[in-house]
């Protein structure tokens, strides 16, 4: 039952740190470019 | 295997930027999450092998649906076509590869339980190469997969432009924040599997 609840609790706060970034600016052109 | 699936979900962010996390910690567990309602139908259900004291691995899962062979890979199709309405053709793929990549991690560790065809059809043989016998190897995977996968999301994160109006510094601040947070996430849900909780 914790178990469950740690997922759930990793699906909300998990997802909503992630939200906070902006990975709608990704380029993946130019991260592959940065790398090269 | 709970926390490794999500450990994979998490890396692969890494190369699918645009989706967002939580639909892929969705995905990895969504077998999972349809074994959920199946098992409350009692139409799938697991045995403790030893019932008296239930262990991390410590079971035998008969879901002969959604952990079948062809069945995943049916599930993983048709989640996969719907999420490509939203995130479009390389995002579906994307999410029908990563749900079932839960499959492909459970055939590691699982005893021989799962089915090539949906309800075990034909009676053929069960699959699983019973990586759960030997826990310390089991839990060292899936370790090992929560900490790839967050070192791969940390590194791509790192690339992100800050948006206009806040300080590099902040946007540092946010990606540490996403990443350590999910991190010590990963690590509860192994660490409460672990225990049996």
């Amino acid at each position: 039952m914790w178990t469950i609840f740690a997922i759930v609790l990793l699906l909300v706060v998990g997802g909503w740190l992630d939200a906070q970034l902006n990975w709608s600016q990704v380029n993946p052109k130019s991260v592959k470019e940065e790398r090269r | 295997m709970i926390a490794g699936h999500f450990g994979l979900a998490t890396g692969v962010k890494a190369g699918a930027p645009r989706l967002p996390l939580w639909a892929l910690l969705l995905s990895t567990f969504w077998l999972d999450v349809i074994f959920i309602f199946l098992f409350a139908a009692g139409i799938e259900g697991l045995t403790q092998i030893d019932p008296a004291h239930p262990s991390y691995g410590g079971a035998l899962i008969h879901a002969y649906y959604t952990h079948s062979l062809v069945g995943a890979l049916l599930i993983a199709a048709i989640t996969g076509g719907i999420a490509g309405l939203w995130w479009g053709r390389q995002g579906g793929l994307v999410i029908a590869a990563v749900i079932f990549s839960h499959w492909l991690l459970d055939l590691l560790v699982h005893r021989p339980d799962l089915p090539i065809l949906p309800g075990n059809a034909g009676n053929l043989p069960l699959l699983g190469f019973g990586l759960w016998e030997y826990p310390v190897f089991s839990a060292a995977l899936e370790l090992a997969l929560v900490l790839v996968g967050v070192y791969l999301y940390y590194r791509r994160a790192s690339q992100l432009p800050a948006p206009s109006g806040v300080a590099p510094s902040q946007q540092r601040g946010r990606v540490w924040l996403a990443s350590v947070g999910t991190l010590l996430l990963l690590l509860l849900v192994l660490t409460l599997d672990l225990l049996s909780l």
